[in-house]
């Protein structure tokens, strides 16, 4: 028998075996295609349809960064004892410490200013023996200027007055007016700050405590402190015709 | 050769054997086809479809060239071989450069050369299994 009579079978069925296996996996993948929504015509995809993919996946890339940076964030916030509005807490009280709209406490110095006790020397006038506004004010600003982070003024039988961007100090009979309230010698005024700093800064030369003489004439007295507790400001204000530039 | 004893005998007798023998590649194919559907459900990488479907309309006209070079008698391996392999490889390739040089309608040229040979050598095995068999009441 020849080999073309019978080996032909066994090789064509061998090859038939492969390309059955073949043509399988072809509809498979044909059907998967399908299956998933992707272009039927794989032969025919031209480069603009191509192109017109690319660039609707990009835009969907960039919505998905979005997308998942809104969710970290949300996480963040509902997992991390809500960061966020810790953070704002956190930033308000800072600014109502700041504005002096909350009590605050704090090391600093309790500096009392009061009339002289020094007998009246010939040719000086008896103003010149008194604290009066101008003493308060100076030593206010020399504190400021310091580095001082909240200030309260206080007086005889008078609790003491927060010191806000408002505030000012008038004379007003035998005392000063402080937020709408008189407030009479001797003056205390409590400052959280640097205790150090803020003491070098009124001892200076050549500042308010020196060119008056309120040492030489007795009227200072300046006390460190650790655990100064100064009172929010107590008065009402409101904004009124001011708004923020971006209202 | 197959002779018997009567000169008349002999044809079909040679002939059904030859005739019959072409129902084991189209088993084997029904059978492997089978086999693979119900087991690689996930089919190939898309990347690689392209060229599948190609290569295997260019084993199908391998396969149909083999039966009908075995019903006609004149088949040999190394042809059969080289051309199941050869015709594929031509094929994919066709499909490769048209993706390539921006012709991606080249592969029709495969699937209308493939598509004509199948249906041409169908034809043979039909008409020779039509010879084998003939329809009653024709000669």
């Amino acid at each position: 028998m020849a080999p073309s009579e019978h080996g032909w079978v066994w090789q064509v069925t061998a090859l038939s075996v492969l390309l059955g296996v073949m043509l399988a996996l072809a509809i498979q993948t044909t059907n998967r295609i399908k299956f998933l929504g992707l272009p039927s015509n794989r032969f025919g995809v031209s480069a603009a349809t191509l192109s017109r993919y690319k660039d609707q996946n990009e835009k969907l890339q960039g919505e998905i960064s979005e997308l998942r940076d809104r969710v970290n964030e949300f996480r963040l916030s509902s997992t991390d004892g809500n960061r966020a509005s810790d953070l704002l807490r956190k930033q308000l009280s800072d600014y109502e410490a700041i504005l002096g709209l909350a009590p605050v406490k704090g090391p600093g110095l309790k500096i009392t200013l009061r009339h002289s006790p020094v007998p009246r020397l010939p040719g000086t006038g008896p103003a010149e023996y008194l604290a009066n506004s101008d003493d308060v004010n100076g030593i206010i600003s020399e504190l400021w200027a310091a580095g001082a982070e909240a200030v309260a003024i206080g007086g005889d039988g008078t609790a003491p007055q927060r010191f806000v961007i408002a505030t000012t100090v008038q004379p007003a009979g035998d005392g000063v007016l402080v937020n709408d309230q008189v407030v009479k010698a001797p003056y205390q005024i409590l400052v959280i700050g640097n205790p150090k700093e803020l003491r070098a800064a009124v001892r200076m030369p050549e500042g308010i405590v020196s060119l008056r003489g309120l040492d030489t004439l007795k009227m200072i007295e300046i006390k460190e402190s650790q655990h100064l507790v100064l009172p929010a400001f107590s008065h009402g204000r409101s904004a009124g015709n001011t708004q923020t530039k971006n209202q | 050769m197959f002779f018997l004893h009567s000169p008349t005998a002999v044809v079909p007798v040679t002939r059904r054997q030859r005739t019959n023998k072409i129902w084991w590649p189209i088993a084997g194919f029904i059978v492997s086809f089978g086999i693979a559907l119900a087991v690689w459900r996930e089919g190939v990488p898309f990347a690689v479809a392209d060229y599948l479907s190609l290569a295997v309309l260019a084993g199908l006209d391998s396969v149909f060239g083999g039966i009908r070079a075995g019903v006609e008698r004149r088949f040999r391996g190394d042809v059969f071989l080289s051309g199941f392999l050869v015709n594929m490889v031509l094929a994919v390739l066709l499909v490769y450069m048209g993706a390539q040089i921006g012709v991606p309608d080249l592969y029709l040229a495969a699937v209308v050369t493939l598509g004509g040979r199948i249906f041409l050598n169908l034809s043979v095995i039909r008409r020779h299994s039509l010879e084998r068999h003939p329809i009653r009441g024709e000669k």
